[in-house]
């Protein structure tokens, strides 16, 4: 009897003392946790983190002429480019180099989707556009529809586009961004691939980012 | 007989390299190489061509126009990308230094191809009349291809092709 309490007089210091220890060491492992995802962060390129921009709800037509909002792009990794299929050098390139990259990526990612969003409602009708994107690969989706649907999303996104030289009334030119932007299964806009591109930089790129994103839920 | 002779073959020899590097001169200072156009989708009615354009003489070429039976009209565009816009900006000419090549490639210089005559597929050919400051022009084929991306082009293909 004597010597349990004793024993239990030395506990609780004891007990103090190991609490102690062990939360310093839980502070310590958590500061040094997060130095590290910190360090991740910055060594991710092109990585929105930690606050990416969740995407609202926006409307815009499909391909085929169907609606296409923020139900369509969740539970999904979306690659977004932005352009015209009158563009017959920047967009062609980066729509090859995008359907490169989603052929080796799909076998791993089955909650892939790409999509080519026309910044040209004037020309680029539903059935251009279904021609246009599917000659690329046939998974490609095709967005567009008026001015103002456009800009429910390119507005969220933060994109610009604007027609260039319009004294040409038929063949005018658009400056638009040349990235590729990367929306998460939870619908927020965490990665943006800049050019140029290539399909290596960018199944690299996009494995980082999804890898990174996963580790945080 | 054998001074005469060593001294006609002097001769002889240094007409022909006197009018070879004249011709040189005159009409093949230029040249091309690995010209195509980027097949696309077949209702766009804009494509892009490219090639290298050589300029074997010591003076600079300036290009003034091209233009093509196959197309409505051919113009000379640089995409140049300003931050994170891409933008096409029209060139009046271009200059090709002496002794030097200037490549029109993807992302960079190329040509707009309007309103193709038929629609072209890969192994199509295309006219391109090139015209140049100096009043000489010269006519060249240039081959349809698709060519996915930028990780295997030019030089592969144009081995591949030519």
């Amino acid at each position: 009897m004597l010597n349990k309490l004793s024993n239990s007089k030395f506990l609780i210091p004891a007990m103090a003392i190991l609490a102690m220890l062990a939360t310093s060491a839980g502070f310590y492992i958590s500061v040094k946790q997060s130095q590290q995802s910190q360090q991740a962060v910055s060594n991710i390129e092109g990585l929105f983190w930690p606050n990416p921009k969740q995407i609202n709800e926006f409307s815009v037509l499909d391909q085929d002429g169907n609606g296409f909002g923020l139900n369509q792009i969740k539970g999904k990794w979306s690659f977004i480019f932005f352009g015209y299929s009158h563009c017959p050098d920047v967009c062609p390139v980066t729509m090859s180099v995008m359907a490169d990259s989603y052929k080796e990526l799909v076998g791993d990612n089955n909650d892939l989707q790409l999509i080519f969003a026309s910044v040209d409602p004037e020309r680029d009708t539903p059935e251009i556009l279904s021609q246009y994107v599917s000659y690329f690969n046939p998974d490609f989706i095709g967005l567009g529809g008026t001015n103002e649907m456009i800009t429910s999303l390119t507005g969220q996104i933060g994109v610009a586009y604007y027609l260039n030289n319009e004294n040409q009334a038929e063949d005018y030119l658009v400056d638009h961004s040349a990235s590729i932007f990367l929306i998460d299964p939870l619908g927020r806009m965490v990665g943006k691939l800049s050019p140029p591109h290539e399909k290596n930089k960018i199944i690299q790129q996009f494995t980082t980012i999804k890898n990174f994103i996963n580790e945080q839920s | 007989m054998n001074k005469v002779n060593l001294f006609l073959l002097i001769t002889f020899i240094f007409q022909i390299l006197f009018s070879s590097s004249a011709f040189t001169n005159e009409n093949v200072a230029v040249s091309f190489s690995d010209a195509w156009i980027s097949e696309a989708p077949p209702t766009l009615s804009v494509l892009a061509g490219y090639a290298n354009i050589h300029n074997a003489s010591d003076k600079p070429i300036t290009l003034i126009s091209v233009s093509s039976p196959n197309f409505s009209k051919v113009e000379i565009h640089r995409s140049v990308l300003n931050g994170d816009m891409v933008s096409m900006e029209k060139q009046e000419s271009l200059e090709i230094p002496a002794k030097n090549t200037l490549t029109l490639s993807p992302g960079d210089l190329h040509l707009m191809l309007f309103d193709p005559d038929k629609p072209l597929r890969s192994g199509d050919t295309a006219t391109l009349n090139f015209s140049f400051s100096d009043g000489h022009n010269q006519t060249i084929e240039a081959k349809v291809e698709r060519r996915t991306s930028h990780d295997h082009s030019s030089e592969d293909h144009s081995h591949h092709h030519h």
